[in-house]
């Protein structure tokens, strides 16, 4: 999918590339993403981390350049940003410190305090607030690192693992809190390895492996292809090469055939019918994005 | 199942200035720092001890603008001053890269030399607690104490000006040294315990030393020498060092540069990765 630059546009990389000595963390980049509420998806050691944080301006692009709500800097004001990484001072009460992260965004004192109570309903932190952070269990620090991240209203927002080490429970209540905040408006770029965080949240989906990007596109796209599978009797290598000829994918596997490429059932009776081939099964198959991510991951 | 907490609501008011936000950050430090029970408990035992007595001595005419009065207040001081920096500096960086906080700084439009700039003012001013108030708070007394003529003031200003001189490099020698420890160690504990051992085992190799060959430029190998050495010549007293005044400073400004150079590699070229 291809984007020019525009209003719709909440952040744009042009052959982004990121490298420490031989190892490429992110390597060419070029994309320009939508806003709305975005999956960033990759296995450990993808890059997506990476090119978080240099879309942050955390870490200078070995190559490349990037843009963030059309601006290549002074553009934070309206990013948040909530790390993998523990990263809250233990001395502090969470009112004190995300208030004191609000002041520092660029909210008035009373506003910073205003919101810093507002913020904290919403992620769920009642009396608890007025605690050190030190005391706090690890969902509670989540959702202070949550807090802090919007505590200013931010255009943008960047969670990088926000499920990591929560427990059921806290992992559902806090996707809930991440899709609120897209409910509402915001745009969310959401980076994790875990697939059903990204289907439960998001609208569009980014495939990162070994630093490259390779795919962008709407869930609905994504998983909306239909795939037939279909089971021919005796061999079924002619009637998967009628297909290929076709201009079909035709991806053999245990004895059935996987046909790809919106193909009709007309078609694959044509196929059936060029290659000799005696159709006995055929069925509707949808993508699921494990299936996808695997096959792209797998591929590279 | 629905949430039932509150929802999320924009904000659509002016931000506050660069200039603003960093005042906020340095006063919200420099309240942190002196928050702290154990940098209370110096404060309280330093001005208690030793500059109390000193307000009191400036009031006789006879200590009140003696040059070497002023000069021996540092020499009584450093035992407390050590500490204090220890206590207060050791985690004004350190605490940060601990926590892993250090990266939400950057992420909230503040800058590397903003960081740098703002925790080295929260630094400054709370050395220049035990280096430089004292020193005012004395000779304003004595000024107070006496008839306050000009003429007074006008004889007697330079000891001002040579206590405010030490002071001031005593201030930048400490705050770039914390900062820099702070940094390079990334750890409130060890930076703490460094910053104190810098001073006592300088002082104790350059005694073991001086012992040993008997040279007396082993002396420049202890940090408090050479401020002591540098303090003698701005209050222009006799030279009891075996080598020229200037070698001391520059063993400082040198100090202070590779310090400043420690700090800046660390926030600016070191990748903060965490």
């Amino acid at each position: 999918m291809s984007l020019s630059e525009g209003e719709n546009i909440a952040f744009l990389t042009s052959s982004l590339s990121k490298s420490y000595g031989l190892i490429r963390a992110v390597s060419g980049v070029t994309v320009s993403v939508r806003k709305g509420a975005i999956g960033l998806l990759g296995p450990n050691g993808a890059g997506k981390s990476t090119l978080i944080k240099t879309l942050l301006g955390l870490i200078a692009p070995t190559e490349g350049s990037y843009k963030v709500q059309g601006r290549d800097e002074g553009y934070l004001d309206s990013v948040g940003y909530m790390p993998e990484h523990d990263c809250l001072p233990g001395g502090l009460t969470a009112v004190g410190f995300v208030s004191y992260m609000g002041r520092l965004s660029g909210l008035p004192p009373d506003v910073s305090m205003e919101r810093t109570h507002e913020i904290l309903d919403f992620v769920g932190l009642d009396e608890a607030r007025y605690r050190k952070i030190k005391s706090f269990s690890t969902g509670m620090r989540q959702k202070v690192k949550l807090a802090q991240a919007m505590v200013h209203d931010p255009e943008i927002l960047f969670f990088d693992e926000p499920t990591n080490g929560l427990d059921p429970e806290g992992r559902k209540e806090m996707l809930d809190l991440i899709r609120d905040v897209a409910d509402s408006g915001k745009t969310i770029v959401l980076s994790t390895h875990l697939l059903p965080d990204v289907e439960y949240v998001c609208k569009d989906v980014m495939i990162m492996n070994n630093g490259e990007l390779i795919l962008y596109d709407s869930l609905e796209n994504v998983l909306g292809t239909q795939n037939l599978i279909v089971r021919v009797k005796g061999d079924p290598g002619p009637f998967s090469g009628a297909l290929r000829r076709m201009g079909y994918s035709a991806e053999v596997s245990g004895g059935k055939v996987l046909v790809g490429g919106n193909a009709s059932s007309k078609e694959v009776f044509m196929a059936a019918r060029e290659s000799d081939a005696q159709v006995r099964y055929i069925s509707y198959h949808s993508h699921t994005l494990e299936e996808l991510f695997l096959q792209l991951v797998g591929d590279k | 199942m629905s949430r039932f907490y509150a929802r999320y609501s924009s904000w659509a008011g002016l931000r506050t200035s660069m200039g603003k936000r960093m005042s906020f950050f340095i006063t919200h430090g420099l309240r942190r720092a002196l928050r702290s029970k154990w940098a209370i408990l110096v404060l309280v035992i330093t001005y208690g001890l030793i500059v109390m007595p000193r307000v009191f001595a400036a009031m006789n005419p006879f200590f009140a603008f003696d040059p070497l009065s002023y000069f021996s207040l540092y020499d009584e001081m450093q035992l407390f001053i050590m500490l204090y920096a220890a206590v207060i500096g050791a985690g004004i960086i350190a605490s940060d890269f601990n926590d892993k906080s250090i990266v939400l700084y950057f992420t909230k439009g503040f800058s590397k030399a903003g960081y740098a700039f703002g925790k080295l003012s929260v630094l400054f001013l709370s050395f220049s607690l035990v280096t430089i108030l004292p020193l005012i708070v004395i000779f304003a007394v004595a000024l107070i104490s006496s008839d306050l003529g000009l003429d007074l003031i006008r004889d007697n200003i330079w000891v001002l000006a040579a206590g405010l001189s030490l002071g001031l490099l005593v201030t930048l020698l400490l705050t770039t040294l914390t900062a820099g420890l702070s940094s390079l160690l990334g750890d409130v504990r060890y930076a703490g315990a460094s910053i104190f051992a810098i001073f006592f085992l300088s002082r104790l190799v350059s005694e073991i030393l001086l012992s040993i060959n008997g040279n007396e430029h082993m002396k420049l190998i202890s940090l408090w020498d050479n401020l002591s050495a540098v303090g003698t010549y701005l209050f222009r007293l006799d030279n009891p060092y075996g080598f020229p005044q200037l070698y001391p400073f520059l063993v400082i400004v040198g100090i202070i540069a590779l310090s400043s150079l420690a700090v800046y590699y660390i926030l600016f070229k070191k990748e903060l990765s965490l």
